[in-house]
């Protein structure tokens, strides 16, 4: 039995959404970036597919912004994300591009897919169409770390650089199993698994490109009590910097 | 998969060929240059999104066998 979502501006289901709009839209506007400037005509095409892409997802969310604060939102005129700080600048290069993709990206669409069957009937049609869609962005972001981990060349250790950068904000997006907001969206049945099941499953898809970058310099290994949760800002869904 | 000489670009191509509807055949829409087949999939559906293919595939250029020659 699945229990009705409470909606308010105070509500865990408005903070989900709003973290799922912000994120999509920087990650667009990141993309979107890279348009001009690809490293072939080809990937530049798909950076604005994907940008194209990700943008407009954020913008299927932002008209939900109204049910829970009785208006309407533009992303232009917000001073206050609920983004993750690694989309806050752009990107300094196609490995930063293809470390988002292959983890911002996916962690994004991991909750996608806890949403197939959501209480929440706007947030469940959403995910369907988002999902379907995200397929491309993976193959893009499994293409691109195939071809930079092959051989042993310095684009390589460019891509550990990148991944190391925004592994551990990712991992932490999802949370914890102890989140009373993680709780209340899993009773609710606004998402089919928790955090700690969905940080799985995200880890189960990425660990087997992330493997040819392990070294002795960087480990995507983790131990999820270890990692900076005192720097994490739960209500914005992002990692304070430590400075 | 082998190291690229040059990991961001790229040297193999591939021919796209499509069709929109279920009753015609499969024709060339254009070429891709890919070294991987998930980035050769990606540009094709990207570059190649002017219809509603119902069908979309890549040949790799380099299994093709020239039967006449111009």
């Amino acid at each position: 039995m699945t229990i009705t979502p409470a909606v308010g501006a105070d509500s865990a289901l408005f903070s989900l959404i709003r973290k799922l709009a912000d994120n999509k839209y920087w990650l667009g506007r990141r993309y979107a970036e890279w348009c001009t400037a690809a490293p072939s005509l080809e990937s530049a095409v798909a950076a604005a597919a994907m940008a194209q892409d990700e943008i407009g997802h954020a913008r299927s969310h932002y008209p939900l912004f109204r049910q829970f604060l009785g208006e309407d939102v533009e992303p232009e005129t917000q001073d206050l994300f609920h983004s993750m700080a690694c989309l806050d600048l752009p990107f300094g290069g196609w490995c930063d591009f293809v470390a988002a993709n292959l983890l911002v990206d996916t962690a994004l669409t991991t909750v996608y897919l806890a949403a197939l069957n959501s209480s929440y009937d706007d947030l469940r049609n959403r995910a369907r169409r988002i999902t379907g869609e995200e397929e491309v962005h993976w193959l893009h972001a499994r293409g691109w770390v195939r071809r930079l981990t092959a051989g042993n060349n310095p684009v390589r250790d460019a891509l550990v650089q990148s991944a190391s950068r925004v592994w551990p904000e990712v991992v932490m997006w999802f949370g914890r199993d102890s989140d009373a907001d993680a709780a209340e969206l899993l009773d609710a049945g606004v998402l089919s698994k928790g955090p700690n099941e969905q940080r799985a499953g995200f880890l189960g898809q990425v660990e087997p490109l992330l493997q040819p970058l392990e070294s002795e310099a960087w480990s995507f290994s983790i131990e999820i009590d270890c990692l900076p949760w005192g720097r994490w800002d739960s209500e914005r869904g992002r990692l304070v910097s430590s400075r | 998969m082998t190291a690229p000489s040059n990991p961001l670009h790229d040297s193999r191509l591939w021919e796209v060929y499509a069709r929109r509807k279920y009753d015609e055949p499969l024709y060339q829409v254009g070429t891709v240059a890919a070294d991987d087949p998930d980035l050769g999939t990606v540009y094709a559906r990207t570059i190649f999104n002017e219809f509603p293919w119902i069908e979309m595939i890549l040949v790799p250029r380099d299994s093709t066998v020239q039967v006449i020659r111009p």
